[in-house]
Parts: C-alpha cells; structure tokens; sequence
C-alpha cells in the first residue's frame, strides 16, 4: 500500500495513491500556479500527462493486467467498464465526484461517507474533513505559457503529408475501384456469419487498434470473431478455390489474389456497436462485394454504402437457410440498380442446383452513384476535379 | 434529417483512418472548421513528463503525419499533452447554439456551453470535412428538470450519476438529454459539462443546457468576450421558451424531475455507470455484493472532470486534510 512519508509530516496520510490527470495545459497552468499541484504532490499524488490515461485504459499500472489482483479504485472518470482503466478484469472501479474521490483516497474505504464518518489522523484523533469549497473560475484568471496549439498553413497545397511507405500503423489510400457496370457473377461465400455479429466481430478492438491507420494490416482482424454457420467455430472458413480451411482474412485474400469477388451473409442486426468505417473498409479492401443480411445496424449499413460496397436484406429471410457452404452468387439484374427495385441473386450450389432469392436495399439515387463510383469519395474527388 | 455541423474535432486514433480518407476527396481545404487532438496515444505509467516523452518515442510517425495531415488541409493541430480533446474544445471552440460532431463518444461533452454536439464514426467526419451534409434520424427529446440549488459534498456529478441510475446505460438511446430549471441556471459551465459528457454513458445522442449566465461567465473567462457578446444578443433563441419549460411534460417525450437541495452524492459501479448507490448507502451495498472495500487508487481528471472548479474543490479536500493534525 502507498504510504508518503516523505512529504507528510502532520495530518491525515491518505491511504491510496492519488493521480491526476488535467484536461488541458490552460488548466495545469492555472492550478499549477495557485499551488493546487503542489497541495497534491504533498499526498503523494502523480501527475500525469494532460491526455486521457488510465480514462481510456491507457495506464499502465501492471505489466500482466489480465491476471491483476482483485482490488477498487475510484475515479471522477465517465466510463468504469470491467478492464477499461488498467486491463484487469479484477479491478472494480467506481465512478463519483472529485472532491468524493478525493476524500475517499485519503480514508482508503470505499464505506466512508465524508458527511457523518470520522477518520484517525496521525495523533490518534478522530477528525471530520470539511465540506469541499472552491471557485467556480480562476480568482486570476486562466494562464498558460504554451497551450501546445499548432495553427494550419494558410496555403498547405505545398506540405507535404508525412507517410513512411515502410511503416506497419501508416498507409496512404489508394481509392477503390469504380464498378464495371457489368452484373456481378461467379462470388464465391466468404462466410455467413451466425447470431450477433458487431463491428467488433468484424473489425476486432483490442491491439488491433494499433494498425487503425494501415488499411491492409488491419486487414487481418477482419471478421475473426464471427461464428460461421458451417462448423460454428470462429476464424475457420472454407476456401472454395481448393477445398482447404483457413482463417477469414487469408481465405478472402485468396480470393481476391484469384481475381474471384465474395460476399459475406449475416444474421439480424448486423454490424451494431461502434460506428468504425474499419468494419466496412476491410471487407472492400480484401475485395468482398456484397453483405447480405437479415437486417442491418443502420449505421454500419450507411457506412457500406460509402465504401461502395453492396449492402442488401433477405426479401425473405428465411432465405438465409438457402445459403450454402459452397454457394457462388450471381447478381443477375445489377445492371438495373435502382432506388426501390429488388436485386435478384442466382444462389448455385455445389450439386448444380440452384435457388434464386430476391433481396431489398436502401439506396437513394445519390447512394447508387456511390457505388459505381467505388465509394462515396470517389464521387466527391470526381466532383471536385470537375469543379476545379 | 440532414445538417451541415460548423465544427468537427478528432481525437489521435479515429483521425487517422478519417484524414487518410480525407486526402482522397480531392480537396484544397475542410469545408468546415476542424481540430485534431494527441490525447489517447499517451499511456500514464510513471508521471507527465516521462510518460509523453515514452509517447513521442513510440508514436512519432502517427503524430506527424497528423501534424502534417492538419497543416496542409487547414486543419487547428493540438500537440501531444495539449489536452484532452473535449476539455480544450469547451475552453476554445464550443459556443452557445452551434452544432459539432467528433469522433469520439463523449464530444457531448460541449453541451455545457450550450452546443449540440455529437459523437460519430470517422466516415461522418470525412462527409462534414469534405462539404456534404450529416445525416441523423431525427431524436426523441428527455426533458430533466433541475429545481433547487446544490450544497455541501454533491457536485455536478451527482445529477448524472443519479440520472444513470434512473435511465441506465441503454435508457437515453436515440435521444437528446435536455436539463432546464433554476437548478441547470445555477450550476457552473463546467459542471454542465459534466453531464452532458456522461450522457454518452446512457447511450444519449447528446445532451444540452440552455444558454446562460454560467456561460457567459466561462466565455469571458477563457477569452471569447466577442462570443459572450454576440451570444446574449440573441439569447432569447439559444433557450427553450418559457412555455416549454413550465410544461415540459407537453413537449418532451419524457421528463425527469431531480431537487438538487436533497440530491445526495452518489458513487456508481463497479463495472458498469448506471448502478448509482448514495455514498451513504455504500456500506450496505458494497456488504451485500461482497466488493473490495480496501481503495488503492483516486484517479481526478479526465475530459469529465478537470476543469479548475472541480480541483479546486478536490483540492480543498487534500488541504484540509494535511491540516488536520
């Protein structure tokens, strides 16, 4: 347990460590010199970097957090999910006021109420902290020698844009290509994904987010976490180029490398959670056309359409049940693509026989021009050429 | 329903993914003003100046290429220990009546300056960026009526710990938290924050207060008397009417009533926001599950609650107690 004896020589010793982190320089500054800083720095307290820390679990408290101790903390922080300050699912964290949590870090007892409790200080007496005071705005005013502020060159068409091409967590975009306007024939199932599947069963969280700004090393989180429907386990779909089994990512890269486009199938709800275009990006990129689905979160329904991806609902979904292991999807009246007007998929087994389903979508006009253009940038970078 | 947002702000990881998508909309500019803020590649390990000096070393290549990403496209850059973004948003971008998005959850935070603001993916951000409209499904309003005035240990924080407690974590889904009232009128700017940032924690689209005088006071303060000024010009529009607010139940799809002269301090969790327990109570409560009661760690701070107001009052505490000898 912390105990600071170098810099209590009287009073109440707190019986937790305290750590603070501010919330801007303008704010540091301006506590700093009205000696707030120096106030904590005498309880011992670290402070840290004015940045989100252990808020966002950017703390790094143990170094193996998944097997840390059963213990509580309390914070003044808005989120106290299991693992979200130190990655231990031991920890339980409480969220409450600063001057509560402050009172509570000195007493050491997540029991102890300011209001009636007494606590020993170092005479043995029993004392009661007073009721918290302070000013709603600096007395003197906010001050601050370097607000870390960088204003933009007012003509950047000269900087240049900083990317490594060697480096694993940059990669610039290429662009996706623009549809062919030829129906899609001969895609191959990649996976039809059973029960929930959110955006982080498509785009994994976690250490992945490492790579959020490299498109094809992110790649390689996409869809491990969904159940597929043949066999139920994760990670593990057929490649139907050569009858092997591999994980999601490598089996799509596969087909991509072969020139054969996939589509994924999905469950109700598909894509809820996060609103992350990761979980549409990754699936175009390792070239998927289509998703079809039950029905989708509408965000990440949204998010599709941008990407110029396909995203479309069983008119029946019963329909879902058609789908085979070994499916290849004709889209026989792609041609025809219109706000309003089904799409009609040839599903062809491997037996040779076949079923034909119909399937409803939401795009508007503008959406469509999405698609053929590849994704909704596209459509802007064009506009803007031609504005230009 | 589409808008077209006046600001969009970007936290250090969602930025990335947003600006390299940026770059292929084949623009000189952002449409609108925007910001990226270096606060979440920073890990807190040892102290501020060891831990950021750690973050340039491990993450140099990400920061500049947002620094440069920012700088050719007009885009306001926050270095890495600026801040945290919605703590240097309120102080220098939120105003009353505008409407924001960022990518991150709890840009809902600047609802204490009046603002709507809303949390979105980095797709949303690319659209505002690049000059096309935001889509959103127009909201459900929650009306919370705030009577009475705080005192002794409740704080700000005890509004939203106890309307998480009422609403739970999936409870504002869908919907615009609104707080009205003497009550919302004699609560600091800050602590509005406060709130609304942990709106974000009921699953509200975002939350808000009516422009007022604690606004005025934070604008003044923090350097935009010109905004204070063209604000109380036309401050009977960047408030509910009177009639809304004397029959709120009329107007809003739900309404909550808290008196803020009995509202206790409340501590919630463990493990999830919405299970609010009166500190009083914490004895029973923490009995009963059988929780840790030893605490190892305060933590104070955060873009919920750092403002000057909430560690002076912290402070208080600590000097309070190094003077009971």
């Amino acid at each position: 347990m912390f105990y600071c004896g170098r810099c209590l020589g009287e009073g109440l010793k707190p019986k937790a460590e305290f750590g603070i982190n501010p919330g801007s320089e303008q704010v540091r500054f301006t506590i700093e010199r009205d000696g707030f800083i120096n106030t904590f720095e005498k309880l011992g307290a670290t402070i840290f970097t004015n940045a989100c820390g252990p808020c966002i679990g950017q703390w790094g408290r143990y170094n193996d957090p998944k097997n840390g101790p059963k213990n509580t903390i309390v914070h003044s922080f808005n989120r106290n999910f299991s693992k979200r300050a130190d990655g231990n699912p031991n920890t339980h964290a409480f969220v409450t006021s600063p001057e509560m949590v402050a009172a509570i870090a000195i007493s050491g007892d997540l029991n102890f109420n300011p209001i009636t409790d007494t606590l020993t200080n170092d005479k043995g007496e029993q004392v009661k902290l007073a009721e918290p005071t302070g000013f709603e705005l600096p007395p003197k005013g906010f001050d601050v020698e370097d607000n870390g502020y960088l204003e933009p060159a007012e003509d950047g068409s000269s900087v240049e844009v900083k990317v490594n091409p060697s480096s694993d967590r940059l990669q610039l975009l290429a662009g996706f290509a623009p549809w062919d306007g030829k129906n899609i024939t001969g895609a191959k199932l990649l996976i039809k994904a059973e029960g929930k599947c959110t955006t982080d069963h498509i785009s994994m969280a976690g250490p992945w987010l490492r790579y959020r700004g490299h498109l094809d090393n992110i790649s390689n989180n996409t869809l491990i976490g969904a159940v597929n429907a043949f066999g139920g386990a994760t990670n593990k779909v057929k490649n139907q180029l050569d009858g092997s089994y591999g994980e999601v990512p490598a089996v799509a890269r596969a087909y991509k490398a072969a020139g054969v486009p996939s589509v994924v199938v999905g469950d109700s709800n598909y894509g809820e959670g996060s609103s992350r275009e990761h979980a549409a990006m990754q699936p175009r990129h390792l070239g998927v056309v289509a998703v079809i689905v039950k029905s989708f979160a509408r965000i990440h329904e949204t998010n599709l359409k941008k990407q110029g991806m396909l995203g479309l609902t069983f008119a029946n979904e019963a329909d879902y049940d058609k789908i085979q292991e070994d499916d290849t999807f004709n889209f026989i009246d792609l041609t025809e693509f219109a706000p309003g007007k089904q799409l009609t998929i040839e599903l062809v087994h491997v037996d040779g026989s076949m079923d034909t389903i119909l399937t409803n979508h939401t795009y508007n006009e503008a959406q469509i021009e999405w698609f053929k253009a590849g994704s909704a940038l596209n459509m802007i970078k064009a506009e803007a050429a031609a504005n230009a | 329903m589409d808008f077209d947002p006046d600001r969009v702000a970007m936290q250090d990881a969602t930025a990335q993914m947003a600006l390299l998508q940026f770059m292929q909309a084949g623009k000189k500019k952002v449409a609108v003003p925007s910001t990226v803020h270096c606060d979440h590649l920073i890990q807190a390990r040892i102290g501020a100046t060891a831990d950021l000096q750690e973050a340039l070393n491990k993450s140099h290549e990400v920061f500049n290429f947002l620094e440069s990403v920012s700088n050719k496209y007009g885009i306001g850059f926050w270095k890495p220990g600026a801040g945290i973004i919605h703590q240097v948003v309120l102080e220098n971008y939120a105003f009353p009546g505008g409407m924001m998005i960022g990518t991150d959850s709890h840009t809902v935070n600047a609802g204490g300056l009046g603002m709507v603001a809303i949390g979105v993916g980095g797709a949303d951000a690319v659209d505002v960026m690049a000059g096309m409209p935001w889509e959103l499904k127009f909201p459900k309003l929650i009306g919370v009526k705030l009577t009475g005035k705080m005192s002794g240990w409740t704080a700000p924080k005890d509004v939203i710990l106890k309307v998480a407690g009422i609403l739970t974590v999936k409870g504002g889904t869908g919907a615009i938290v609104e707080y009205f009232g003497e009550g919302a009128k004699s609560m600091s700017c800050t602590g509005k924050g406060t709130i609304c940032n942990m709106g974000a924690e009921i699953g509200a689209t975002t939350s808000t207060f009516g422009y007022d005088e604690s606004m005025e006071r934070y604008l003044r303060a923090t350097g935009r008397a010109d905004v204070a000024d063209l604000a109380n010009g036309v401050k009977e529009h960047l408030t509910g009417d009177d009639e809304v607010y004397a029959d709120p139940e009329k107007y809003f799809d739900q309404v909550i009533e808290i008196d803020l002269s009995t509202l206790s301090p409340y501590i919630n969790g463990p493990f999830t926001p919405d299970l609010a327990t009166p500190v009083a109570d914490m004895k029973e409560a923490s009995a009963k599950a059988g929780w840790p009661t030893k605490v190892e760690w305060g933590l104070i701070g955060s873009c919920t609650n750092s403002s000057y107001e909430d560690i002076s009052r912290a402070c208080s505490i600590a000097e309070d107690a190094l003077a009971k000898a």
